[in-house]
């Protein structure tokens, strides 16, 4: 990842400060992010809910 | 006559009862032993002196006067360091939350405190119960009573020693990939994770809200059931199914987890092979099931915590990044980027996980698995530390919720304790502690005691 890429990307995570001072740790979160996506797997079912749920709020005295 | 402080929970609970042993006495010959070992182990980051003496006075003259309230009426019991204990530091074991002080008990310790339970101190913990075992925070880290150039596993680092090392009977952790049972499995002792919900969390700090869980550390499984029942809010007798035994069990042997999936040092793969085999003759039904590979669990586990812990740690990651030990900066900093269709995949994928144990649930009563991968490495080479921390099969219970339990299996060559993790259905605590129970009664472990002397 070239240096305008990298400071982009910390920008928009609000990291802008912390990637000047810790540079390593911010590539290490990438790359570590990177790894874990190789493992998780995807599913195109539309329809598949996640857990948690989302729940409804809750009526007046439940 | 056993010291005081060698005395199982139940054990001294019942001396308290017959009114053989006083709260005072167990209080004053903990504070020996704490006196003597805590400088070998670093468990405490607070010791609560003066307080807990005086709630062991006051324990004594009530159960002179009424008996005790319940079996935890003036047994001492220490906290992982991200629990609240009213006008204390709740520090995390970080430079972050020096300044921070619980305007009141964490849910948790209101329970125990109105049981009578006695609360010596603040136990080590990984910062923010995600770290390792760091030497560039305010505090030590805890080491392994069986070996203290050894690491105790974590984040209940400090729970587990102390438990471990005789200062207490009994200690709460917090367990969101692990936590409460990885120290059990590196420091021989039970630890136990209930169903998620279960036992309250309000007043612990969280990590990753719909992970995290709070557990006891304990010497025996009969001790984590009276845990538990005060835990739960008296919702049940988690002892009531104690002593059934094994026979026609029907035991599930996650046999992958450990073979392929992260195949374990051969010891402690010899030492799971041993238990299911132990199982097996005292008259379970052992047969192997299969679920999804660790590597998936482990990849839903770490993306829900990278995601739920990010809303935790953002403003100080971008306003006080250097102020966390660079190990547990580097752990948290992922959130900060994880695109959020990552976090729904790992969302969506935990429903059909949920299902897919459920489903071998259908089949078996309890799930035998590794806990820990490796016995306990040790604690100053961090790359060890590193590449065998995530090398463990607890983390898919936290993703499903479902209520685990590690405990002692064996010793290594090397003189480290061995474990293995019993799993059972949801709210079936009293299934899983009366699984665990017999295996411990078949073993020659439960009465192993580390090698620690000042």
């Amino acid at each position: 990842m070239d240096h305008a890429a990298f400071t982009t990307l910390a920008g928009a995570a609000g990291l802008a400060d912390t990637a000047l001072r810790f540079p390593d740790d911010i590539k290490e979160a990438l790359a570590t992010l990177a790894r874990h996506k190789a493992n998780l797997p995807r599913n195109s079912d539309p329809t598949l809910e996640p857990l948690p749920a989302y729940r409804a709020p809750k009526a007046h005295g439940e | 006559m056993t010291a005081p402080h060698e005395l199982t929970l139940a054990d001294a609970a019942a001396l308290i009862a017959a009114r053989r042993l006083s709260p005072v006495e167990l209080l004053a010959d903990c504070w020996a032993r704490i006196a003597e070992v805590n400088p070998l182990v670093d468990a405490f980051i607070r010791m609560t002196r003066d307080e807990s003496e005086a709630s062991a006075r006051e324990a004594e003259s009530e159960i002179i006067r009424n008996g005790p309230r319940s079996p935890l009426h003036g047994i001492p019991i220490g906290l992982k360091d991200i629990i609240d204990l009213e006008g204390h530091p709740t520090t995390c074991h970080s430079r972050l939350r020096l300044d921070h002080v619980a305007a009141a008990d964490a849910a948790v310790v209101r329970l125990l405190r109105t049981a009578g339970a006695v609360f010596p101190g603040k136990l080590a913990t990984h910062e923010f119960a995600i770290g390792g075992p760091a030497f560039d925070l305010p505090f030590p880290p805890a080491r392994n009573p069986w070996n203290t150039a050894h690491h105790p596993g974590g984040s209940s680092s400090g729970s587990g020693a102390a438990v471990a090392a005789r200062m207490m009977p009994a200690a709460l952790g917090t367990d969101t990939g692990g936590s409460v049972r990885h120290p059990a499995s590196h420091c021989g002792i039970v630890g136990l994770k209930a169903t998620y919900g279960l036992v309250p969390r309000e007043g612990v700090f969280p990590l990753a809200f719909s992970l995290d869980h709070v557990g006891p550390l304990t010497r025996t499984v009969r001790d984590a059931a009276l845990m538990l029942n005060c835990m739960a809010a008296g919702r049940e007798d988690y002892q009531r199914h104690l002593g059934l035994g094994l026979r026609g069990l029907r035991v599930g042997f996650v046999r992958h987890f450990h073979e392929t999936d992260m195949p374990a040092d051969p010891e402690m793969g010899a030492a799971v092979e041993a238990a299911a085999q132990l199982l097996s003759k005292e008259g379970a039904q052992v047969r192997t099931v299969t679920l999804a590979p660790l590597d998936e669990f482990a990849a839903v586990n770490r993306t829900i915590l990278y995601g739920e812990s990010s809303v935790i740690h953002e403003a100080w990651l971008r306003d006080r990044a250097d102020e966390y030990a660079a190990v547990t900066r580097r752990r948290l900093l992922p959130g900060l980027f994880l695109p959020a269709v990552d976090f729904m995949h790992a969302a969506r994928r935990r429903a059909q996980l949920v299902a897919l144990v459920e489903a071998a649930f259908g089949e078996v009563d309890v799930l035998l698995t590794a806990s820990s991968m490796d016995p306990a490495c040790r604690i100053d080479d961090t790359p060890t530390v590193e590449r065998t921390y995530p090398r463990q099969a607890r983390t898919p219970f936290n993703v499903t919720g479902h209520p685990a339990i590690t405990l002692m299996a064996g010793l290594s060559s090397g003189g480290l304790p061995l474990s293995v993790q019993f799993v059972a259905p949801s709210f079936c605590e009293a299934m899983l502690l009366r699984a665990a129970h017999a295996f411990e009664r078949a073993g020659p472990w439960k009465d192993m005691a580390p090698p620690l002397h000042a």
